[in-house]
Formats: C-alpha cells, structure tokens, sequence
C-alpha cells in the first residue's frame, strides 16, 4: 500500500516536471522572440541614428550655417571698432 | 464442426500475432541502432545544419572634436553575403538574384562556383537600405545579410588628411586612424544560434565571444577653428594661385593641436579618388626650409650666450655680405639696427654675423631643444623628423646660413612647436593629438630670455615691421614672417617661394602658437607678409574668441574707452 502511494506520487511529480519543461521551454521561445525583435529594432534604430547624423552633418556644416547667416539673415562679423568691452 | 474451425483460425491468429511482435521488435530494434549507434553520427548531420556561429557587429570608436562634435562616425551598412552550397542547389533563382545585385549572371556564377568549398562569400559590400530590404524579401535559400559598418566623416575636407581614413573592413589606413588604430578598432563577438531550414535565426545557444566595441577618442581638434582655417588657406591659395596652404594652431600651454588644416583638400567619405598628394598630411609629412622665421631663435641664443644684449648695434653692410662664396642680402639697405631691428626689418646679413659669432654648439643647442631635426614622438604615420646637422660637419657658410633659417628642414609642425615653447616662457609640452593631456612639460630654454624675445616680436607687428599685416585690433601679436626660396634642381629659385607666417598671440601672456605656410603663390605677391600674415591675422583673431581671451592691447582699449563706448 504505502509502495503504491510511493509510486503515484513520484508518477505525480514527473508529470509536473514534464508540463514545467514544455511551459519553460515555451517561455523560453516568448522571450527568445521578444529579444530577436529589440535586436532588429536596435539594428533600426542604430541605421536611423547613422542616416541622421549624416543628416545633420550635412545641414549643420559650418559651411552652410555661416552661408546661410550671411545671405538669409544677413549677419556679419563684428566691426572691431564697435565692440564695447564690460570690464570686469 | 465447431471445434475443427477453431483449431483451424488458431495458426492464423498466432502468425499475424507473431509477423506483429516481428514488426515491433523491428521497429525497437531501429530505435536502439539510431539512439545508441548512430546517435553521435546523425546528431553532428543534425547540427551542421542547425547550428551556425554568426558574428554580433562591434563598432569602431568615433573621433569627435573638442566640442564632441563627430568627425568620424562609424554607421551600420548592410552587406550581402551566400553560402555556396547552398545557393547552388537553387540556380534557378540566380537570374533575378544577379538582376538585384546589378552583376551579370555569368559574373555571379563565377562568385559562387570559385568559392564553392567556403562556408561564406560576399556577393555585394555595404548596399543601400532599400537593396537590403529587396534581397530580404527574395527569400533565397543561402544568401543573408550582414551587418558592417561604414565610416563616415561629417566635416568633409575640413579636417580630411589630418583624420586619414579606414579600408572597406574598417581598419585604420591613413592618419589618425591609423595613428589611434589600437585604440579605435573593434572586435566583433560571436554567438552560437540554431537555424532553421531558411536560415532564420530560432534559438540562441551561447555567447562565445562577447563584442568589443572601440574606444571613441575626443581630439584636441577645435571644428570650427579647423573650419575658419580651411577656409581662410583656400581663399588664400586660390587668390595666389599658390599650390598649397598649410595652417597649425598650438595650444601653448597644454600642446593640444587645435588646428591643422590644409588646402586643397579632398572629399574622405568618396572612396580612393584623390590624388595621393593632397591625401598627405604635409604638417607632419613634409619638411621645408625654414627661412627667416627662424630668426627668432638666432636672437634668443645671441642672449642666451650673452654676447649681444638688446640694446647691442649691428651694421649691415649696406645690405650684402659675401662669405665663403655665397652672396647675403637684404631686401635694401638697413643701415645699423639693434638686436630688435633685425627681427622687426628681418635682416638676413644681421642675422648671418650674429650666428657666425656665437660659439658652434650654442646655437644648434637651442635648436635640438626646441626639437628640430628629431621626430616629435606623436606616433603619427609618415611623420618626419626634418634634418638637423652636427655642429662638427659645419663649415662658416653653413653657420651664418642657419643664422637665417637655411640648411636645415623642418616641417610645419615642428615650426609651430618651437614657436610654441618661446610662447610658453621656454617651457615645452609633447605635442598631443588628444584633448586634455597631462603633462608636466620640460623647461628647455630660460624664461627671461624668451619674454626678451617675444617683446622684440611683438613689435614686427607694428607699422613698419614686416608682419604689420598679422595685427590684430585689441591684441598684443607677435609674429615673425618668411620667404623662402624653394630649391628646384638643385639651386635656389628666384621664382618659386614659400610664404610662411608664425607667432604667438597674445604677446604679452601667450595662449597660441600659429604657423601658416603658402607653397610657390605665383600671382604676383609672394612675401609671407604679403600672402601668408593676412591667413595668420584671420586664424589667430577667431582663435582668440573661441578662447575668450580678453584684449590686452593697452593703448587700443584706452582709444576704445575714450571713443565713449558704453
């Protein structure tokens, strides 16, 4: 009696321990798959962040803001003459 | 009758019951072979197709500007790669596979086939997103993608042969890229993952080498100085129709280089295109014959000896001198000048009979101080270290040529350098690439006989002297200008000269050390007063107001003050 007892809660267990696999292994494929999309997202994103800073290279090159506050806003550089200085 | 059937069915029963035990035992038996015998045998055959390691992309280190602005960015690229192997078993789809790669059939059939024993080949190098997403979307057994990176450098040509550059695997070819490889490289990781049949990616097993990324390095590179640099030479070299500009701004008090620039330049980030002598970085490459603005030096050590002293009086000769053979001249007749008077007239004859009195090893002491005929030790590719020679192979000629910056090289760099130690009160820092070095320097030359001579240069820039073109409105500059006579064929040119303009500004309590050198302007002017002091005035101006360093010009500030500014 007490044998059979033995045995049904070891047949039990293994059980348990059998459906713990399949929903580890399960998980394990949730997370596997979450992680492989933040990888492609990460790739995405480092792609953007390059094409953006090729971006701004080119609208922030000095060469552009100094012609464009030149012509467009018509900014110069200060005469010597007409800068006052505050002294400390 | 009943019992005769039933004996009848009964061998019937026990054949089919026997030809199943068969089968089971059969099929017990096949388990046994494939789980214990060929278990070792089928379970590699499984993983050679499951099982692949691929690389997990490291990045190489940017270089950014003083500021953090980038100056050279590494951004990821998509390269398409194949497994021969496999892509051979689905020719049939070679055609359109070619037709996206813009290679011909027969081109890519080549590709493949010569490569047919390797695990890997690359069909097309660093293609565009939307090529990417199309060889994605063919879904071809064999062929994938691959993440590199690709090196890209925001500020063009401002800064082109001062960074140098990489090749396709990104590794440091030229410059600073090289210079800094060590340090900038990086080493890509691996992992061990499980595929399926389309080569998709279904289980991460190990990480057998995690990624190393490189180092990003922050120069002591100001951007838009570099920039206001770039293009002060280049307006400079096309107006003199010259053949090249250089330009070095030192830090005095640190050795941080802040500029270097050149022009013409190139574009960096197009590939292998322009000629290789506007690829050099010439600050460091090249050495060229000093001429005048070595005069400086020739003064600092007649008072270091202490055989002349400011107020001492040369005669010029009416302007020519002949020793050993060979003709000095002034561009006119000085009459007497003091020790001042030499540098601010830039009497060649002067100069010449004060080197010729100072003891031999004097004056190719302070030289080797200052660092001339040495390499700087800047571990920069290709940089040379200019010729010096020992005192024991000089004849009198060589000696009173010296007085005056010929018969040695030096390049643009090494110039800036000795103009840099003068500026810092004779105290001398290695030159260094990086922002923020820590040094504690080295004096190398007197402190009071520095300050003596950056008073006398202080006034080349005055009305009168030969730098008045390198002044700057609320400034103290002291400034030294030259023209050299280039050697074509073995003589000295009377066409073909080198402008050249270095100083310190402020004078008075320096922070700059600028060089700017013009290579044979040939539309008229060619005094480095003329072509060269205007860059110099321009570079040293900006560089003051990116430092914030207050005007120290005493007797323009009272001018200001009194023009009631308020």
């Amino acid at each position: 009696m007490r044998g059979m007892i033995l045995w049904g809660l070891l047949l039990l267990a293994n059980l348990a321990v059998a459906i713990g696999v399949v929903y580890v292994k399960h998980s394990n494929q949730v997370v596997f798959k979450q992680i492989q999309e933040q990888r492609h997202a990460y790739h995405r994103l480092q792609t953007e962040w390059g094409r953006l800073l090729l971006e701004q290279g080119t609208l922030a090159a000095y060469a552009r803001v100094e012609q464009e506050a030149v012509r467009r806003l018509r900014m110069q550089r200060p005469d010597p003459s007409k800068v006052n200085l505050l002294s400390p | 009758m009943k019992i005769v059937r039933r004996v009848f069915y009964d061998w019937r029963r026990r054949l089919v019951l026997g030809l199943f035990l068969l089968a089971g035992l059969g099929l017990a038996g096949r388990a046994v072979q494939l789980q214990y015998a060929e278990q070792e045998f089928l379970t590699a055959q499984g993983e050679s197709r499951q099982l692949r390691t691929v690389p997990i992309p490291a990045s190489r280190g940017m270089l950014l500007d003083r500021q953090g602005e980038p100056l050279a960015i590494s951004t990821p690229v998509q390269s398409v790669w194949a497994e021969p192997k496999q892509l051979i078993e689905s020719q049939d789809r070679w055609l359109e596979l070619a037709r996206e790669l813009g290679l011909s059939r027969l081109k890519l059939k080549r590709l493949v086939l010569d490569r047919r024993n390797r695990k890997f080949v690359y069909l097309r190098r660093q293609v565009t997103p939307d090529l990417a997403a199309k060889i994605t979307a063919l879904q071809i057994p064999g062929v994938g993608l691959i993440t590199e990176y690709r090196r890209y450098y925001p500020a063009g040509a401002v800064v082109a042969q001062l960074i140098g550059g990489t090749d396709i695997d990104d590794n440091g070819q030229e410059g600073l890229e090289l210079a800094f490889d060590s340090r900038l490289r990086a080493r890509p990781g691996a992992r061990r993952v499980r595929q399926d049949r389309y080569g998709r990616v279904i289980d991460d097993l190990a990480q057998v080498r995690p990624p190393k990324h490189g180092e990003n390095l922050r120069l002591g590179i100001d951007l838009w100085l570099q920039y206001r640099a770039y293009q002060e030479l280049q307006a400079a070299v096309l107006k003199h129709r010259a053949q090249n500009g250089i330009a070095v701004v030192l830090d005095v008090i640190t050795g941080e280089v802040l500029a270097m620039a050149q022009a013409p330049s190139f574009n960096p980030n197009v590939r292998r295109t322009a000629p290789s002598d506007r690829r050099r970085n010439r600050a460091v490459t090249d050495p060229y014959e000093p001429g005048s603005v070595m005069k400086p030096f020739t003064v600092l050590t007649a008072l270091m000896t202490g055989i002349y002293d400011e107020n001492s009086r040369f005669d010029t000769n009416r302007g020519k001198w002949k020793i050993g053979g060979r003709l000095i001249q002034d561009i006119k007749d000085f009459g007497e000048l003091d020790l001042g008077g030499v540098l601010i007239k830039s009497s060649n004859v002067a100069s010449a009979r004060i080197a010729l009195d100072l003891p031999v090893e004097s004056l190719w002491g302070t030289l080797d101080q200052l660092g001339f005929g040495q390499l700087l030790r800047i571990g920069y590719p290709g940089e040379t270290g200019g010729v010096l020679r020992e005192p024991q192979h000089w004849t009198p000629v060589d000696q009173a040529a010296l007085g005056y910056g010929y018969g040695l090289s030096a390049t643009p760099l090494h110039i800036a350098q000795a103009y840099m130690v003068l500026g810092n009160h004779g105290v001398r820092h290695p030159i260094s690439f990086l922002a923020d070095p820590r040094s504690d320097g080295e004096r190398v030359l007197p402190r009071e006989f520095c300050d003596a001579v950056l008073r006398m240069m202080g006034k080349i820039t005055q009305p009168g002297g030969t730098a008045w073109r390198a002044r700057i409105p609320g400034y103290t500059v002291a400034a030294k200008t030259g023209t050299v006579q280039k050697v074509i064929d073995g003589a000295y040119s009377k066409q073909h000269h080198i402008a050249l303009t270095a100083g310190v500004v402020p004078a008075r309590h320096p922070r700059l050390a600028i060089l700017v050198l013009v290579d044979s302007p040939s539309a008229g002017q060619y005094y480095g007063g003329q072509v060269a002091a205007p860059v110099f005035r321009e570079v040293a101006r900006e560089a003051l107001r990116l430092l914030n360093v207050l005007p120290d010009d005493q007797e323009w500030m009272s001018r200001i003050s009194s023009g009631g500014a308020g």
